[in-house]
Order: structure tokens, then C-alpha cells, then sequence
């Protein structure tokens, strides 16, 4: 009896991640992109374009490639990973396109390229070209879940017929489809060259981009087919893939004369030694991620041993993601001031989406003839109808069943979904959150330097003036004051530029009044705040100002408190002593005093 | 700014997200294996003709077990039963209570008169630490009970303790650490609801139905009985 | 059409007493709301909230930074939908009714105008529309109005440009001897003359000449070619491969033939 199946621990992650993922999606659609992603006006794309979108339709390739070697150029021989690859092509568009509906700030308007034409917009291109392929995939991928005994009927048997006719078209035209769309990634990045570094904009990026896609997509079906090797216990068939491994380094070949050609010929090698955390990045992302692949597998030993193949696989795996996130996210210039580091909800999202597509390929796996006869299929849990075993010696159940399988893995998906919820960003919790800016207390006596937050773009304002304009009336502008204070400075209760500040300190009733005994000065009946007696009814100075009902435990934020002070007095002064400059913003910002008094 | 105090940080920051999502998603998933284990169960049954009215009627009367109880253990079945509504009304009806569930998820029902509830709370404390002696000194009580019973019966006893010194005028505890105690307490007490026996607050209802569907099982069903009475999975018994 | 035919907005640096007033008429205009910070904004103010701004560039310049409505824009030529249009008048516009919100023009803006309402649940691309429905309806630009200095004067772009040159002959030694905008990425409606260098506006203070949706219509343009070319080189090789499979095939199966004989290989072939 197995205790732990390698398959139900891989499968409990992905229910992990997936549900983490789910959490993250429903408050990224709840809340908002602003709320649950770290994307601002320098970096409007971020890891769910870089990853989701670039690196996934990259990672698809395998479908095409493999589809090529097996239609095209008759390699009948690789007809076994054929139905593997398309399936995780499929899954992989699939996979671009609920990133995409989580990255568009208007998913529902996904549809629009359908009715509104702009051929002139690479990315229209690749918005058909993604719509076309992945219905390619879906007819491509068909056959296979209609070869499941549920689907004998005479209609399903002749769909079953046309899709295997037509399989050619199909073929083609994914063939087609992949090449222009591939390369038109690398496209959508022409118009920015300001702000790609050199090392990765390039004219050549189209080619680029499709060239690495060939090799990255025959890698990808490689390590694909190693990992279903060990969670489905059968060998990995080296005689498929080395092959595969040989082709693969041949193309890399071409790919570093191209990129490194490219970059000498337009003087920016260079660039790549210079030292700067760029030049590094470039590095790893050749080294590692093309040239040292492409040297194992050149090495028919290191390429015909599983283990070697699958680094070598790997590598290129992992070197090809960081390019597309390089080229789209990570080389992108930083805007001076503003930083993106995506938040942990779109890591979950992301991840969430991969378990999704994984879960989805392990149900393929197992429920159809995906890996066709070389496959023999092993269920993970037994079926729903068999009986659990109860053993009465030790009087616990042993064997799985499908209700175990699901007790468990609803116990483990609820711990993550709270830990997730726990940890949603402050502003999912609590709406859009508005940046704090605590206010500084102006500087000066009788002329003050009002600068609450300190950006050197003071008001100067001249007290004694005012004072004398208001006759002494103090209550004027210090409208209300801290009890026991003659007059209270502004910033001592508006404490932020932009939020209210509560100016109700509990803490400090409590300790005045005398502690634990003092709750019923103030409450009656329940304990809450709204039982709580009105400031007033205490502190005589407190009443509530001019236009309020009740007094207001919330002092307005500081520019809206100085402005709703200074702005009404003004205009009205303005009218009165007819000297409209009085009314204007000018009028106290005088940061740019001299000229505009030479101009008036 | 001034400052929140620590207690009710907690009590509407992460930790109680996280909580809530443990008890409410974890009671619905124990009802929906319970259902479902049920259903299976029934399938496997021989005589699958179950007396659905008088399972329901059953159910609603041992709601109020006082009835079927007070002839063995008339002292224990009536504290218990004041035990039961004093927590019930305690957690989801004093306004305190609501004012937090509403300024952390927007939903929030009438509140009953403190008064009422204070009386109530006193009820439970004391029916509380009659249960636990009860635990403790009747031998076939302490028999059956498990380090779990203790831990859940304190810790019911300390929220409901603290809560009702907090709102004391002669509350001689400082008031932010007494609130703090309850607080955690309260959460933790929370998020054990879904994994231990406080789930027959939703369960209830299916107990009798599940022994009922027992009685129509055939020979060796009785796997499927056992799991379905037990909302834990896996657990011994 | 040509370019001149087209209205614009010529922005005197020197004049600009940086009163805020465009600011204000602008949001004012176009019912912006008050200017609440939110932590996607960028250092230059501009905002979903803010449609033109001015930076306080050193010793008493002041910069203001709107939309410059090129004349080729680039995030016309990347829109998938059209939701950013380039009228026949001058403005680019945008419609937010087609828009599916994927961020590719402000990607794609050399001087980084398009902002987002990352806040919104529903959230749309805002920038300066040069205020097209007042124009349509005869009236100026709000913040060309609300100028007390006439910093920012209006009109055609051909009139504007000869205003610029005069202004630079007139005091050459006032001005940087460049009128801002008149060939960047192909030349833009919003004009610039100043005493500071106005590089800074740009993206990274990209100066290229060249209109950017020219990188990609290279590209674009060869995508026929390709499609066409791909679909008959796979299909040729799979004919000439199955062709030659069979004729494999074929042969293998006379070479089993007992009466092999070269006449009769010859009559095959």
C-alpha cells in the first residue's frame, strides 16, 4: 500500500495554487487593477503581460513545431508526443487568454478586434492570430476527447471524421498562424525603442522572437514529456526526444548568431560587458538560458541521457521566459522615482492560471488517449463506486476513495483560500486607499511659511495682516481649538494633506476619567461609539462648525481645510475691492512672485 | 492619527479575515461532505424508503433536548441547553459584535438589548464552569472527554469571562489587554470551530437523518455511516 | 491633408508665469474632480485626473506638459481597435466605447501622455483631447482660454509655426533656436519655444525624427508576404515529401515483385 502517490501531492499543489489564484482573481476583479497590482502610469504592463501573455504563447510553440515534424515533414515516428503538445499548446492559449482577461482594464471588451478593424495595430494582429490559432488548437485537439466512449453517437462520430480529413488545413494553418503571431510579440515592442534597453531592442526582434519561440516550443514538449514520465512512472522515450534535443541546439545555434550579430552589427555588444545590472541580466539570460543548452546538446551523451536532456531542456525553458520578461517588463527603463515589483496577487494569479492549465492537462492525461498506446493508464484513486475498506482492527479507513481525495483536498484549499484572504493589500480591504502625507506645523510667527508637506512650494502668509484684517476675531480661521488651548494651529488637527484625520483620542478620555470605571461618563446602555455622548455636551468650546448638524470627529485634510478657509474670504474680497488677482491661485502660491507682479 | 488600539487591529485585520474565511467556507464544505457522504451512503442502502417527516420532527425535537433529557440528568440537560443559547446570543447579537461585522464584511442584523445579554452571559459563565466541574468530577464524563473537550470549554469560558469584565465599571484589568485576551481568544476559538466538535452547530441538523440512513444500510455499510456521523475525515474513533 | 491645415497649440516658455490656471480650467472643463493623490501617479503630475500639468523645471521655468497630438501618433498605430483616433482637425482622440484596456499606447507614448484610472473598476485611457468637442462647438481650448500671459496661444499649426520662427529671429538670444515639435516622431501639433532645453519631455528625452509607427508598418507590411509564403512552402513540403513516400513505397513494393526486371522498372517510371 502506498501512503503518499507522487501524482496526489503534485495535484494537491496545483488545487493550491489554483485556489490562491482564485482568491487573488476574485479581488482583482473586485477591487480593481490599481488595488491588487503594483502597474502605475511608467509601467503599464506588467508580469501578466510578460509572463501570461509573452511568455506563454512562447511557451506554446511546442504545438505547431511538433505538428510541422509530424505532418509536414512525415516524421511519423514523433506521432507519440503529437497529442501532448497540441494539448499543451491549447492549454497554453488558453492560458494566455485568462491572463489577458485579468491584465484588460475592460475584459468584456476582449471581443471588439472582432468588429473594430486597425490592421496598422501589431497588436491586432496578434489578437486575431491568438483567436484563430486557439480555435485551430480546439479543432486539433478534438478527435482525442471524441475518441471517449461518451461520445459514440453517430453526430460525434462524424465530427470525429471531418476533423480528421481536414487535419491538414488545420496543421497549416496553425502553422501560418504561429509564425505571424510569434514573431508579432517581438513586434509589439518596435515602437518603443526609448524605452527598451539596446541589448534587447532590436529591428530583428520579429525574427528573433520566432526563431527562439521553434526552439523553446521543442524544449518545452521535451521537459513536458520528462516530468509525465515520472508522475506517470513510464520511461522517458530518448529516442523521441534526443532527436528533438539535437534540433533544438541547432536552432539555438542560429538564434545567438542572429541576436549577437545583430547586437555587433549595430555597435551595442559592448553594452553587454559594461558592468550595469542590465549587462548582467543580458548575460545570464544568453549564458545560461541559449549558449550553455545549446552546448549540452550538442554533446550526444550529455543529450541522450534523460537527466541531461532535461537541464538542457530546462535551461532553455527558463533562459527563454526571462528574455520575453526581459523585453517586456524587466530591460524596460525605469522611470526615475516609480517602481514595479509585481504585488504577491499577481504572482498568485498567475500561478493560479499555470495549476489551472495543469490540472486541466493531469484530467486530460487521464480521462483520454492523450499519450496513446505507450501510456497504460493508472488511476490515481479508485473508482467513486468502490467501497471504502473499513478495517476493524485498527478501526480506520484504508484505500482512497473519491470522497477522501475531495475531504482533503477542500481542507487544504480552505486553509490556503484564508491565509490568502488574510493577506489581501490593504486597499482590497478597504476600497482605493489615498497616500498618506502627514502635515508639518508652519514654520514662522508673525509671517508663516505654510508648507504642509514640505515639497519647498510654500504658501507665505503674513498673520498679523490677516489678524488685522479680521479684527482680532481669532475664531474667524481657527474655527475650532483643542479644549484647554487658546487657538489650536491647523495642523494640529487636518494631519494629512489628503485623508481626514479622527481627531476623538479614546485612549486619553479613558485615562482622564479615571480608567475602567469612567465607560459610563460617556456611554450609556451599549458601549459603542454611537452611545457615546457628543463632544459638546463636555467641552463647551466644541460645537459643531457652520453648516454641520452634528460635531464632526473627522477634521477635513489639510488642503481642502486651507483651502475652504482662505478661497471663500478671498473671492468675496475680490468682488468687493473688484481686484480679481485677489481670487486667483497666484494670489497665495506666489512661488513665482516677482514675474508675475512685473507682468500685472 | 490616533492610534488604534492593538486589540481591535486584530480583531479587524488580517487574522480575522482569516478566520472568518476558515469557519464560514469550512462549515459550508462540512455540510457539503456530509451531504455528499450521505448520498453515497443512501445509495449503498438496501431499504432506501428513509421516514423523512419523522427524521425532520425528530431533529426539532432534539433541538430542545430538555424534553428526552431531564429524567436521567435533569441538572446537566437544563445547564446545558442555557449553556447553548447564552453563546448563541452572546456572539451573534450584541451590538459590539455587529458594529464589527459590519465595518469589516457590510452585513449586520438588529442587536438585542445588553441588558438581556448581559444576564445571558452570566448564565453561560456559570452553566460554563458547571460543565467543566461536571467534566471533571463525574467519572463517566471525564472518561469520555479529551484534551480537546478542556480546551474548547476554557477557552469559551475565558472570551466569555473577559467580554463581560471588559464592559464592567469595576473592571480592575487594564481595559486594552483585557480586550486583547478576548479578542485572541475569541479567534482562535473561530477558526477550531470548522475542525473539531462545535461543527454540529451546523451539523446538527444532519445527525439524525445520518443515523437514520445507518439503520437502512446493508451488512459492512457501516463504513459509510461512521465517516458521515463524523464530520472529520480520518479521524479515529 | 496636410499638416498645416491642422489646429495645434504653440506654448511660450518664457511667458509662463506658472499660475496653474490651465490646470485648473482644464479639470474644470472636462469635470476632472479634485486632484487626490493615488500611488500610481508619476512624479510630473499628470494624471487620469490631471490632463496637463506643469513642471517646475529649474530656476523659475515653467514647463507645462500636455498631449502633443503628433502628427503620426504612435498610439493611434498601436490601437487594436481604433479607440484612438487622429482627427482631420488635429486632436487625438479616444473613444473609450471600443477600448478593451490594454495599455498598449501608453506603452507606446514617446513623451508618456496616456494615463490610466487605475482605481476604476471600469477603467479608460485619459489624456488631452486638446479639448475637441469646444473646438467643433467654435470655442478654444480650455487652458489656451484660461492663459492670463497668452503663454499658450492657439491655432492653426502652419500660423503657429511661422509665430514660433518670428519669435526665434526676434529675440535669438532669448530662445533656444528650435521651435519643440515641429519634426519630432514626425511633428506634433503642440508646439514648444523656450529658453531651456525641452528634451526632457520625451521619453527618456527620446529626440527622434522619425514618426514611430514607422518601426512597425516595416514589419507590418511584409505580413501578407509571409502568411502567403508559409502556407506555400508548408504545403509544398508536405506534397513533395508524401510524393516521395510514395514513390518509396512504391518501389519497395516492386522490389518484393519475384519478376524483377529492368524493363520493367523502366516501364514504371
Amino acid at each position: 500500500m502506498k501512503f503518499i502517490d507522487k501524482r496526489t501531492v503534485v495535484k494537491d499543489i496545483l488545487w493550491i495554487g489554483a485556489t490562491v489564484g482564485l482568491v487573488a482573481a476574485v479581488a482583482r476583479f473586485g477591487r480593481g487593477l490599481g488595488a491588487t497590482t503594483a502597474l502605475n502610469d511608467a509601467k503599464p504592463w506588467g508580469l501578466w503581460i510578460g509572463f501570461d501573455v509573452m511568455a506563454g504563447v512562447a511557451l506554446a510553440a511546442g504545438g505547431f513545431t511538433i505538428a510541422a515534424v509530424v505532418y509536414i515533414f512525415h516524421l511519423e515516428k514523433y506521432r507519440p508526443i503529437l497529442r501532448p503538445a497540441i494539448l499543451t499548446a491549447f492549454l497554453g492559449y488558453g492560458a494566455v487568454i485568462v491572463g489577458l482577461l485579468c491584465d484588460l482594464g475592460l475584459p468584456w471588451h476582449i471581443w471588439k478586434p472582432i468588429v473594430h478593424w486597425q490592421p496598422h495595430s501589431v497588436m491586432f494582429e496578434v489578437a486575431w492570430c491568438v483567436m484563430l490559432y486557439t480555435t485551430v488548437l480546439a479543432l486539433e485537439f478534438a478527435p482525442t476527447v471524441l475518441e471517449h466512449p461518451l461520445f459514440q453517437r453517430t453526430v460525434f462520430r462524424r465530427i470525429y471524421y471531418w476533423l480528421k480529413r481536414l487535419t491538414l488545413v488545420w496543421v497549416i494553418a496553425g502553422i501560418v498562424l504561429s509564425t505571424l503571431h510569434q514573431s508579432s510579440l517581438g513586434s509589439l515592442l518596435l515602437i518603443m525603442p526609448f524605452r527598451l534597453h539596446p541589448l534587447w531592442y532590436s529591428p530583428l526582434l520579429p525574427v528573433l522572437f520566432f526563431v527562439s519561440a521553434v526552439a523553446l516550443g521543442l524544449m518545452m514538449v521535451t521537459l513536458e514529456g520528462f516530468f509525465s514520465a515520472y508522475l506517470y512512472g513510464h520511461r522517458l522515450r530518448v529516442d523521441l526526444y534526443a532527436p528533438l534535443g539535437r534540433a533544438a541546439g541547432g536552432i539555438l545555434w542560429v538564434y545567438l548568431a542572429l541576436r549577437l550579430g545583430d547586437l555587433a552589427w549595430r555597435g551595442v555588444l559592448p553594452t553587454a560587458l559594461d558592468g550595469s545590472w542590465y549587462s548582467y541580466l543580458f548575460l545570464a539570460e544568453i549564458g545560461a538560458g541559449a549558449l550553455l543548452p545549446a552546448v549540452l546538446l550538442a554533446v550526444p551523451s550529455i543529450r541522450t541521457n534523460p537527466n541531461g536532456l532535461a537541464t538542457s531542456a530546462g535551461l532553455v525553458v527558463a533562459g527563454m521566459v526571462l528574455n520575453r520578461l526581459s523585453a517586456s517588463m524587466i530591460a524596460m527603463f525605469q522611470t526615475p522615482g516609480v517602481s514595479y515589483f509585481p504585488t504577491w496577487t499577481e504572482f498568485a494569479i498567475t500561478a493560479g492560471i499555470v495549476s489551472g492549465a495543469g490540472l486541466v492537462f493531469l484530467f486530460a492525461v487521464e480521462n483520454f488517449n492523450v499519450f496513446e498506446p505507450e501510456t497504460e493508464h493508472i488511476p490515481e484513486e479508485s473508482s467513486a463506486y468502490a467501497r471504502p475498506v473499513f478495517n476493524p482492527e485498527t478501526r480506520v479507513y484504508v484505500g482512497s476513495t473519491l470522497w477522501d481525495t475531495a475531504a482533503r483536498r477542500s481542507a487544504v484549499c480552505l486553509v490556503a483560500a484564508a491565509i490568502a484572504v488574510a493577506f489581501l493589500p490593504p486597499a482590497v480591504v478597504s476600497g482605493h486607499e489615498v497616500p498618506r502625507q502627514p502635515v508639518q506645523a508652519a514654520l514662522g510667527w508673525s509671517t508663516l511659511q505654510v508648507d504642509g508637506n514640505r515639497n519647498q512650494r510654500a504658501v507665505t502668509f503674513d498673520h498679523l495682516d490677516h489678524q488685522s484684517l479680521v479684527e482680532g476675531v481669532c475664531i474667524t480661521c481657527h474655527h475650532l481649538s483643542k479644549p484647554n488651548d487658546e487657538v489650536t494651529a491647523c495642523s494640529e488637527c487636518h494631519q494629512d494633506m489628503n485623508r481626514p484625520t479622527s481627531i476623538f483620542v479614546h485612549t486619553r478620555h479613558q485615562q482622564v476619567l479615571g480608567g475602567n470605571a469612567s465607560c459610563v461618563e460617556c456611554h450609556t446602555g451599549e458601549h459603542t461609539a454611537r452611545t457615546a455622548k457628543a463632544c459638546g455636551e463636555c467641552h463647551d468650546t466644541m460645537k459643531p462648525n457652520a453648516g454641520e448638524t452634528t460635531f464632526n470627529y473627522f477634521a477635513p485634510p489639510y488642503r481642502e481645510a486651507m483651502h475652504g478657509t482662505c478661497i471663500p474670504c478671498h473671492q468675496k474680497k475680490a468682488t468687493l475691492e473688484n481686484k480679481p488677482e485677489l481670487g486667483r491661485c497666484p494670489a497665495c502660491h506666489t512661488m513665482v512672485e516677482e514675474k508675475f507682479i512685473a507682468v500685472k | 492619527m490616533t492610534p488604534t488600539p492593538t486589540w481591535l487591529e486584530i480583531a479587524r485585520g488580517p487574522l480575522f479575515r482569516f478566520a472568518l474565511v476558515v469557519v464560514v467556507v469550512g462549515l459550508a464544505r462540512l455540510v457539503f461532505l456530509a451531504v455528499w457522504g450521505m448520498v453515497a451512503a443512501l445509495r449503498h442502502a438496501g431499504d432506501r424508503n428513509l421516514p423523512y417527516a419523522q427524521v425532520f420532527k425528530d431533529t426539532l425535537v432534539w433541538l430542545f433536548p430538555i424534553h428526552r433529557l431531564h429524567h436521567a440528568r435533569p441538572a446537566y440537560s437544563y445547564a446545558s441547553f442555557i449553556f447553548h443559547v447564552g453563546i448563541i446570543l452572546g456572539m451573534l447579537f450584541l451590538q459590539n459584535h455587529l458594529d464589527l461585522l459590519r465595518s469589516t464584511v457590510g452585513v449586520s442584523w438588529p442587536a438585542l438589548p445588553r441588558s438581556l445579554l448581559d444576564i445571558f452571559t452570566l448564565a453561560t459563565i456559570t452553566t460554563g464552569f458547571y460543565l467543566l466541574l461536571h467534566r471533571l468530577y463525574i467519572r463517566s464524563a471525564r472518561v469520555l472527554s479529551k484534551a480537546m473537550d478542556y480546551i474548547l470549554l476554557l477557552l469559551l469560558l475565558n472570551i466569555f469571562v473577559s467580554g463581560y469584565i471588559a464592559g464592567r465599571p469595576w473592571n480592575p484589568i487594564p481595559y486594552d489587554g483585557l480586550m486583547l485576551f478576548h479578542t485572541i481568544n475569541g479567534l482562535v476559538l473561530i477558526i477550531l470551530i470548522p475542525f473539531t466538535k462545535i461543527a454540529h452547530c451546523v451539523l446538527f441538523p444532519l445527525v439524525r437523518l445520518a443515523s437514520e440512513i445507518a439503520w437502512h444500510l446493508t451488512p459492512h455499510g457501516g463504513a459509510d455511516v461512521v465517516r458521515t456521523l463524523y464530520g472529520t475525515e480520518g479521524r479515529k474513533i | 491633408m496636410t499638416a498645416g491645415d491642422t489646429v495645434g497649440i504653440l506654448t511660450d516658455i518664457t511667458r509662463c508665469v506658472g499660475c496653474y490656471q490651465c490646470v485648473d480650467a482644464c479639470a474644470q472643463v472636462h469635470n476632472l474632480g479634485p486632484d487626490i493623490p493615488a500611488p500610481q501617479d508619476l512624479p510630473d503630475g499628470l494624471s487620469a485626473r490631471r490632463w496637463t500639468t506643469i513642471l517646475e523645471q529649474p530656476a523659475n521655468h515653467y514647463v507645462r506638459k500636455q498631449c502633443r497630438h503628433c502628427l503620426n501618433p504612435a498610439c493611434v498605430s498601436v490601437c487594436p481597435v481604433g479607440a484612438m483616433q487622429k482627427t482631420a482637425l488635429g486632436p487625438v482622440i479616444y473613444d473609450s466605447s471600443k477600448c478593451l484596456g490594454c495599455r498598449y499606447c501608453m506603452m507606446a507614448c514617446p513623451y508618456g501622455i496616456p494615463r490610466y484610472q487605475w482605481d476604476s473598476l471600469a477603467p479608460v485611457v485619459r489624456k488631452c483631447t486638446l479639448c475637441y468637442e469646444r473646438l467643433q462647438a467654435g470655442k478654444l481650448p480650455a487652458c489656451v482660454e484660461a492663459c492670463p500671459q497668452q503663454a499658450t496661444i492657439f491655432g492653426l499649426r502652419d500660423d503657429l509655426l511661422a509665430e514660433a520662427h518670428r519669435r526665434l529671429q526676434a529675440e535669438p538670444a532669448k530662445y533656444v533656436q528650435k521651435v519643440y515639435g515641429e519634426h519630432e516622431v514626425g511633428g506634433t501639433s503642440v508646439l514648444y519655444i523656450s529658453d531651456v532645453p525641452l528634451d526632457f519631455l520625451g521619453y527618456r528625452g527620446y529626440p527622434g525624427q522619425k514618426p514611430l509607427p514607422e518601426l512597425t508598418e516595416v514589419v507590418m507590411s511584409k505580413i501578407p508576404a509571409v502568411a502567403i509564403g508559409m502556407t506555400v512552402l508548408t504545403a509544398g513540403i508536405h506534397w513533395i515529401i508524401s510524393r516521395r513516400m510514395k514513390i518509396a513505397a512504391r518501389t519497395a513494393l516492386v522490389d518484393t515483385l519475384p519478376s524483377k526486371t529492368a524493363e520493367d522498372q523502366d516501364e514504371i517510371y
